[in-house]
């Protein structure tokens, strides 16, 4: 079922260039969708929008179907940089969310116990906020985000920030959590997108470059390529190469050389050969498949 | 000096001396629990300390960082 | 518990956590003291400490019980009004700041809500502070003085408070729209100070202005009678302090919380 679309969404800052040029998505209720782009590619202005902290210069955004005049009740946002009263006590941020959130406050207590075992905070609950590392105020972030039980999550750049363990926390918890909600998160972080996402939007200069399911991008996108190392660079041959058919690609770094290839089958036989009849001295000759770093910067660059 | 200290009207002046006491407490615990303060914390505290009712409130309004 | 409670509460809660809740009328009782208490020392004071030569005659009438409550009241006009600005300077513009506004905003709570809120907050610090020094003012003015009547007590502080609503209410609208507290106290204060000014050099012309609400006040405590036109400045007053009011929720509004 669908949950969220955005039609024709646009977003400019006053006369400048758009920050977000009418893109167009929806979300299945459900699923994982991961937000990928560069810095500066507008993903954070559509976050903002989608969870009714920013009015769009132009479009709509429906909420299963339904166009409510205040998305916010419906969305958990956890900003990049999630702040918090220092002088509270993680649980009374998260009682005090509850509550702005209409939750009673007998409600709000006890979904804020439930949240905090959950994030592991349970023992630092009592402590100022003030004390917290980036780590413990990132989980607190997202307890903060889900304590209405929203319908959609959104997670600005959730991992970002923290170092190797807090990230792997993180994305742990996120794994959980999307057994139950619908997660929206962006990351310019390839590997998490490839790692728990279902679905994937590339947004490029305010616009969605690619969208869909990550399995149905990869497969639609994959190409297979030919890794070969070198002992010492064999820059002729490989500008020769060029010249064959089957060859749609060649990136030269070093001794490394990666190959796109449309005939992978004709492709590698033909160029082992080549390597072989001139004695080129390999170390390594691999055959694999782009991957979403390689789709991505292809986006990005063109 | 002791006909000095008689002369006083301790009745009229004690309230006084007891509230800004309260404030140079308020300020040395607030001085002294905040983890940093705007310029250094030994600094403030002397001034809290010997500077009447002006140091007290002027650590409160401008000595803390607000968090 | 609504919103509103919850947000007020919120407010209320930090300033007991600062002890802004303490100082702040800590610091109008005394300033509210010492001024019936220098006055009726004063003579005796420079008699002791002044080392006037022997024989002098001091021409020091003791003030009448009006007009220490009136020099009391300037003070809390000069010394209480930057006290109450620089506290109260940072209660959108911080929050505006560390990113907790949007925290909050990001949650079904309407911008109107948000900024009343606050001004609740900073109400009841000003009117707590102004009412118990006030009423210190007074106890002391009684005791070493003479007594002024609790009517024109009553009445004098009503109307000063309303002086001092319009002055946190700028103080709110400047720091919502504006980012660094030095920035806001500044603004703040200069326009406080040049609303004075303007309404003091062209009284004739400036009838409506708040600055008036002091004058007014004033003549409670002397005369006890109210000036003609108090209706018209108290109206204007008012309606300033709507307009900007809901100026503040709009600005606040258009601005981006999390940049």
């Amino acid at each position: 079922m669908e949950l969220l679309k955005a039609s024709d969404l646009v977003k400019s800052f006053g006369n400048t260039n758009a920050a977000v040029k009418g893109i167009n998505f929806h979300i299945e209720e459900g699923r994982c969708v991961s937000l990928l782009g560069p810095n500066g590619a507008g993903k954070t202005t559509t976050l903002k929008m989608l969870s009714g902290l920013l009015a769009p210069t132009s479009g709509s955004i429906n909420f299963k179907g339904e166009k409510p005049k205040d998305l916010r009740p419906y969305i958990g946002y956890l900003p990049q940089y999630p702040a918090f009263y220092n002088w509270m006590s993680g649980k009374e941020f998260l009682v005090f969310a509850g509550q702005l959130a209409k939750m009673n406050r007998k409600e709000a207590e006890k979904r804020s116990e439930e949240l905090l075992e959950r994030v592991g905070l349970t023992n630092a609950k009592k402590r100022k906020i003030g004390g917290y590392s980036g780590g413990m105020k990132q989980r607190l972030g997202l307890a903060q985000a889900l304590i209405h039980r929203p319908k959609l999550l959104i997670l600005d750049e959730p991992v970002s920030a923290l170092d190797p363990l807090g990230r792997r926390e993180v994305l742990d918890m996120m794994r959980e959590i999307k057994e139950e909600t619908t997660i929206l998160f962006s990351t310019h972080v390839l590997h998490d997108a490839e790692e728990i996402s279902d679905d994937i939007l590339i947004m490029h200069a305010g616009e969605i470059a690619i969208s869909g399911s990550l399995g149905s991008v990869m497969e639609e996108y994959r190409q297979p390529i030919l890794q070969i190392e070198f002992e010492s660079p064999a820059v002729d041959w490989l500008k020769s190469i060029a010249s064959y058919s089957f060859v749609s690609e060649v990136n030269i770094q070093g001794n490394k050389t990666s190959i796109v290839l449309k005939d992978m089958v004709n492709g590698k036989q033909t160029l082992l050969k080549d390597i072989v009849d001139r004695k080129l001295p390999i170390r390594k000759f691999e055959i694999s498949q782009t991957t979403l770093e390689d789709l991505f910067v292809k986006v990005v660059k063109a | 000096m002791n006909e000095l200290l008689n002369g006083i009207p301790w009745g009229a002046f004690a309230p006084i001396i007891v509230l800004q006491l309260i404030l140079m407490f308020i300020a040395l615990v607030s001085c002294i629990k905040e983890e940093k303060t705007n310029g250094p914390k030994w600094l403030w505290v002397l001034v809290i300390l010997i500077i009447g009712i002006i140091g007290p409130v002027l650590y409160l309004v401008v000595g803390r960082r607000n968090d | 518990m609504t919103q509103w409670t919850v947000l007020y509460q919120k407010e209320i809660t930090e300033m007991v956590r600062n002890y802004k809740i303490l100082w702040i009328p800590i610091v109008f009782i005394l300033l509210g003291v010492m001024q019936p208490v220098s006055s009726y020392y004063m003579p005796e004071i420079l008699d002791t400490f002044g080392g006037l030569p022997e024989g002098t005659i001091l021409e020091m009438p003791t003030p009448t019980g009006a007009e220490v409550l009136m020099n009391v009241l300037s003070n809390y006009g000069m010394l209480g009004v930057l006290i109450l600005v620089l506290s109260a300077m940072g209660v959108v513009s911080e929050e505006r700041q560390s990113g907790v506004a949007a925290m909050v905003m990001i949650k079904p709570v309407s911008y109107s809500l948000y900024i009343l809120s606050k001004w609740a907050g900073l109400l009841t610090i000003t009117l707590v502070s102004l009412f118990i020094g006030y009423v210190a003012s007074w106890y002391y003015t009684s005791l070493l003085i003479e007594t002024v009547a609790f009517e024109r007590i009553f009445q004098s502080v009503v109307i000063y408070s309303i002086w001092l609503v319009f002055v946190v209410t700028l103080t709110l609208f400047f720091s919502t729209i504006m980012k660094g507290n030095g920035s806001v106290a500044f603004v703040t204060i200069f326009v406080i100070f040049a609303i004075s000014t303007v309404t003091s050099l062209l009284g004739k012309y400036m009838k409506w202005s708040p600055a008036t609400m002091t004058e007014h006040t004033g003549q409670v405590l002397l005369s006890g009678k109210l000036d003609s036109s108090f209706l018209l400045a108290f109206i204007i007053t008012i309606a300033i302090i709507i307009v900007v009011l809901i100026a503040t929720v709009q600005l606040f509004k258009r601005k981006d919380l999390l940049e």
